[in-house]
C-alpha cells in the first residue's frame, strides 16, 4: 500500500516532477488530436493532490475513487472551455471540492432515507478500514471533522492539512477571505470542543 | 516558510490544544493506484464520449420524426388535435388532487433570516451556530460584514430549535 505523506509542503503547484507546465498541458488539451495526451498529463500532474483533498472529505478510499473519477470526467468535458482566468490547479480544486460536497450530500440523503437502524459510527468504520492506519486521536479528529458542514470541512482541510493561503482558498471556494477566516476559526473551535469532550469521556 | 509559520501561529492562537496534535495523514491507497488511475479514467471518458455521440445520433433521428409530426399541425388536422388535447389535459387535471403541501416552516424561517441577515444580532447568530451550548466563541477579531456572509452560508446547518431562539 502507498501511504500518503504531506507532500504538499514541497510540491510545486506550477510544474510536476517531469517539468510539464500548465501551459503545455492546456495547449495539448486544446488540440483535438492531442487532447488525450494532454489530459493524461494533467491527471498525472494533479491526481494525487486532488485525491487526498477528496479523501479527507469523504474518508473512504472507494468513495474518493468514485469522486475523483467524476471530477476528472467533468474536467475532460470542460477543459476546452477553461479560459485561464484562474490558475489551472484552482479550477481543478474547485471542481473536486464541488464533486466531493455533492457526493456527501447525496450520501447523507440516502442514509437518512435508509431503513437500516444501525447507527453510523465513523470511529468503528475507520478502525475496520484497511486503508486507514491512524491512531485513536487521528480517528477522533476525523470524527470531529465529520460533524462539520461540508463546505466548512473543505475550508478546514485546505488550511490545516494543505496549508493554503486564504487568497488561494477564496479562488477555489468563491468565498471572501474574511468569510473563510470566520469559517476556519469556527471550525477549529468546534473540533477542539469535540476532542476535549471525547477525551474526558 | 513564512506562510507555513503564519498558519502554524494562527492555529496556536486559535487552539493550543489542536496545534499540539501531531499532523499526520493516516490514509492509504492500494498498491499502484495512482499508476493505473489515469488509464482507467481515460477509458471511462472514451465510453462516455461514445455514449454522447449515440445520443446525438438519436436526437437527429428525433428531429426527423418531429418534421413528419409537424404535418399534423396543418390547419385541417389542428382543430381535431386541439380538441383531443384539451380533453386529455382536463381529465388528468381533475383526476389529480391538488397539492396542498407548503414549504416546511423552518425552511421559510431560514429564508427570512438569510434575506434579512442585517437585522439579526451577530452574537445571537453566533450562539445559534455554535457546536456546544454555552460555548464561548472568540470572534472579536472578525469584522461583522464577514460574519454576516459566513452566517448566510451556514444558515441551513443551524438546528431548527436554535432557529426558534432567533425569532
Amino acid at each position: 500500500m502507498i501511504k500518503a505523506s504531506l507532500t504538499h509542503k514541497s510540491f510545486d503547484l506550477q510544474t510536476s516532477a517531469n517539468d510539464i507546465t500548465d501551459d503545455q498541458i492546456l495547449s495539448l488539451c486544446q488540440e483535438e488530436t492531442k487532447i488525450e495526451q494532454g489530459f493524461k498529463l494533467l491527471m498525472q500532474t494533479y491526481q494525487e493532490r486532488l485525491y487526498w483533498h477528496i479523501r479527507r472529505m469523504v474518508f473512504e478510499h472507494e468513495d474518493a475513487n468514485d469522486v475523483i473519477q467524476n471530477t476528472f470526467i467533468k474536467v475532460y468535458k470542460s477543459i476546452h472551455k477553461f479560459e485561464g482566468k484562474s490558475k489551472l490547479y484552482t479550477w481543478l480544486y474547485r471542481i473536486a471540492t464541488n464533486e466531493a460536497i455533492t457526493f456527501l450530500n447525496k450520501k447523507k440523503k440516502i442514509s437518512t432515507a435508509s431503513l437500516d437502524n444501525e447507527e453510523y459510527n465513523l470511529d468503528n468504520q475507520l478502525k475496520a478500514d484497511e486503508y486507514f492506519d491512524g491512531d485513536e486521536i487521528q480517528r477522533k479528529l476525523y470524527e470531529a471533522l465529520d460533524q462539520l458542514p461540508e463546505k466548512q470541512k473543505a475550508v478546514f482541510n485546505l488550511r490545516y492539512f494543505e496549508e493554503m493561503s486564504y487568497a488561494e482558498m477564496s479562488d477555489i471556494l468563491g468565498t471572501s477571505v474574511g468569510g473563510l477566516k470566520a469559517s476556519y476559526h469556527h471550525a477549529v473551535k468546534k473540533i477542539e470542543i469535540y476532542l476535549k469532550r471525547v477525551a474526558s469521556e | 516558510m513564512k506562510k507555513k509559520n503564519e498558519i502554524k501561529d494562527e492555529l496556536k492562537k486559535l487552539s493550543p490544544f489542536l496545534s499540539d496534535i501531531k499532523k499526520e495523514d493516516s490514509f492509504k491507497v492500494p498498491k499502484n493506484y495512482f499508476k493505473s488511475l489515469p488509464d482507467k479514467i481515460l477509458e471511462q471518458v472514451r465510453v462516455t464520449t461514445e455514449t454522447s455521440e449515440k445520443s446525438i445520433t438519436q436526437a437527429n433521428w428525433l428531429d426527423r420524426l418531429f418534421e413528419y409530426i409537424s404535418v399534423l399541425f396543418q390547419p385541417k388536422y389542428a382543430v381535431g388535435l386541439a380538441t383531443a388535447m384539451i380533453l386529455v389535459v382536463a381529465s388528468v387535471y381533475y383526476s389529480q388532487k391538488p397539492d396542498n403541501s407548503i414549504e416546511g416552516p423552518y425552511q421559510l424561517v431560514r429564508q427570512y433570516i438569510e434575506d434579512n441577515i442585517d437585522e439579526f444580532d451577530a452574537e445571537m447568530l453566533w450562539e445559534a451556530s455554535v457546536y456546544e451550548p454555552g460555548e464561548v466563541a472568540n470572534h472579536e477579531n472578525i469584522d461583522d460584514y464577514y460574519l454576516d456572509e459566513y452566517f448566510e452560508e451556514i444558515i441551513d446547518d443551524i438546528d431548527d430549535s436554535e432557529l426558534e431562539k432567533l425569532l
